[in-house]
């Protein structure tokens, strides 16, 4: 039974083709749709985690010049920076529970630099929104001059980038996110501020007004329990000049709006297109269990039952089934894998792989949803067909 | 084995006279004995073929009963009619009956294989039938290559190989030269009178009458004796 149904779909490549890239297809909808779907959910969730601060402060100027949308999904906010008295009248608002610096600084396109790259400093004795990422995946400790590189940065622990002239040892890689934030790299404020002064000194940075260890890009702030954070973002924008705060809350809805927006057309999209694959999967096995009449009343002559001979169709049509969603798995994991960079860009929003947990879950779904509509159809058809008498059959031509 | 049948008939939708159905096979008794070969002759359209698929197992016929040693053939086990059917009973019927994904001799063995009795020497017999029927050249070859003569034999060789105590012909000879009609016939003989085989042979051939133990007409759905 086995060797025949395998000789079956050898003997028959054509068709077995056929039944091979139409199952894919429905696999490829499936998987590929939930996996671009899951990736998105996942690049918010990320986001969401990364963003552990409830209020963010820069520069009045920068808030002008920044899409504070992209502000989060890029990291950085450009080359605008506040004094450090600033920060000190920002601490004195009530509400405030934890509170942290992080300066930002690019590098440049020219001989003094290996890679032109966003470089963020912040302090580890007090962060709190890029720290727990970067003891998930810390391989080095962050002395003075060393870096940590975003899984996008094509650089390797033990490496060096060279940034203003000054050679940084690369000192680990950190886990992906989904965001801009996967391009930048990572050191103290020491290390950042060594390179502002050297960035000055090539005169590469005329906006840094004033001594670079006095110097502050961004503010992050966690509010206490039970303090809205809207509240200590407008006594900041009335108490505190030059500078503007904003609710993270608000980006992050906003990123999620327009996700969940996204989310339903793709969701429809795929829907759709699953639904007629899986109608034209129905219809060619029950076509296809129509054209061998013939043959099903053959084996039924020879004393196969009704049973066994849906058991062979069922085989049939769950073997190429498997081979063809499998494929189907495999392509949508390459194909989103290869763009996940790309599809990430075009929809302007975080896009992150998801775990190995969900991407089987998805995987399996796929797989036994394509296995519902082939093998099913098949053995349906061909139990209904052999209820018509073997004799009537085989005298038909 | 003995094939016993009471009261069957069959009809089928289709304006005569009056009616909306005419009977191909008109309500009779009819009994196949052991170790005997029993020959139908009779016009084209006459019901012979309705009654062999009747008496066979694969055609439920619409009054009557068919029985095979004494066993319902038409029970209400699906199952089980299929096992008896494919153990016990063996048909060449009149078309083309053959799996084109399979070779010549897999064909032989169909049979014999999804009754599950394959045996070491089993592809050896074959060959001996596929040599005595002057096809064994053609054992590799796939159906579509085959002429209907060759293939009616490979037909007859799967019957042969399954051992069965019953054998249904269908015009078996119907497009093969005096030659191989001889060998067939002769097969089925055998099969009869050395095996203790039960063997109904529809056939035209009047070659076929000199094997005949009992022979039979039919004539508009009627059966009665030549
Ligand atoms: N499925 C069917 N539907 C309608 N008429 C049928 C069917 N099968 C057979 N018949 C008719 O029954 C009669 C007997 O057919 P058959 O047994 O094949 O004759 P024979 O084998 O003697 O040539 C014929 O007139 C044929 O047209
Ligand atoms: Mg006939």
């Amino acid at each position: 039974m086995k060797r025949l149904a395998v000789k079956n779909l050898l003997g028959r490549p054509g068709r077995t083709a056929a039944l091979f890239f139409l199952v894919l297809l429905l696999s490829l909808t499936l998987c590929g749709g939930g996996l671009v779907l899951s990736s998105l959910r996942t690049g918010l969730g990320s986001l969401e985690n990364r963003l552990g601060a409830d209020v963010i402060v820069m520069p009045a100027k920068a808030a002008l010049k920044t899409d504070l949308d992209t502000l989060f999904l890029q990291g950085t906010i450009g080359p605008y920076y506040m004094n450090m008295s600033t920060v000190d009248k920002i601490a004195k608002t009530e509400g405030i529970s934890r509170l942290s610096t992080q300066i930002f600084l690019s590098s440049m396109r020219a001989s003094c630099c290996s890679i032109p790259i966003q470089v963020i400093g912040f302090d580890p004795e007090s962060d709190f929104t890029v720290s727990s990422w970067l003891k998930e995946s810390r391989q080095g400790s962050l002395d003075e001059g060393r870096l940590l590189v975003g899984s996008r940065v094509n650089a390797n622990p033990g490496e060096s980038i060279k940034l203003y002239n000054i050679s940084c040892p690369v000192a680990g890689q950190l886990q992906p996110t989904g965001t801009g934030l996967d391009t930048a790299v990572y050191c103290t404020l020491p290390t950042i501020r060594t390179l502002m002064t050297a960035a000055e000194d090539l005169g590469g940075y005329s906006s840094i007004s004033g001594d670079p260890s006095e110097t502050v890009s961004a503010v992050y702030i966690k509010v206490k329990e039970g303090v809205d954070p809207k509240d200590v973002a407008d006594s900041i924008n009335v108490h505190v000049r030059k500078v503007k705060a904003v609710q993270t809350r608000s980006v992050i809805t906003t990123v999620a709006d327009s996700l969940s927006g996204l989310e339903r057309i793709l969701t429809l999209l795929i829907i759709a297109a699953a639904v007629l694959v899986w109608l034209v999967l129905f219809a060619a096995f029950t076509l296809m269990t129509g054209e061998r009449k013939k043959e099903f009343a053959t084996l039924r002559l020879c004393g196969l039952s009704r049973g066994r001979l849906a058991g062979l169709v069922f085989r049939e049509a769950a073997i190429v089934s498997l081979l063809g969603s499998a494929a189907g798995v495999g392509l949508s994991f390459l194909l989103v894998h290869a763009f996940s960079g790309a599809l990430g860009n075009a929809l302007g929003l975080p896009f992150l792989l998801p775990s190995a947990g969900t991407a089987a879950t998805l995987a399996l779904a796929a797989l036994f949803g394509c296995l519902l509509a082939g093998p099913l159809a098949a053995a349906v058809s061909a139990r209904k067909l052999s209820r018509a008498d073997t004799g009537l059959i085989l005298r038909e031509g | 084995m003995e094939i016993i049948a009471k009261g069957i008939s069959k009809r089928f939708f289709r304006k005569a006279g009056e009616s909306n159905y005419f009977f191909a096979v008109k309500e009779c008794d009819f009994s196949l004995p052991e170790a005997a070969v029993t020959i139908l002759t009779g016009h084209s359209g006459s019901g012979k073929t309705t009654l062999l698929s009747m008496l066979a197992g694969l055609l439920a016929p619409d009054a009557g009963l068919v029985s095979a040693d004494g066993r319902n053939l038409y029970g209400p086990d699906d199952r089980e009619n299929s096992a008896f059917r494919g153990r016990h009973l063996a048909v060449v019927p009149q078309g083309r009956a053959v799996l084109d994904t399979l070779n010549v001799l897999d064909n032989c063995l169909l049979g014999l294989r999804l009754a599950g009795r394959e045996a070491v020497d089993s592809i050896a017999k074959a060959e001996e039938w596929l040599d005595r029927f002057e096809i064994l050249p053609l054992r590799s070859a796939m159906p579509r290559e085959l002429s209907g003569g060759e293939l009616r034999r490979v037909m007859l060789i799967r019957a042969l190989m399954t051992e069965a105590e019953v054998l249904f012909a269908d015009e078996p000879t119907a497009d093969l030269d005096e030659e191989n009609t001889e060998k067939v016939l002769e097969a089925l003989q055998t099969a009869a009178h050395q095996q203790q085989k039960t063997i109904l042979i529809v056939t035209h051939e009047n070659e076929a009458l000199k094997i005949a133990d009992r022979v039979f007409r039919m004539n508009k759905g009627e059966i009665v004796p030549a």
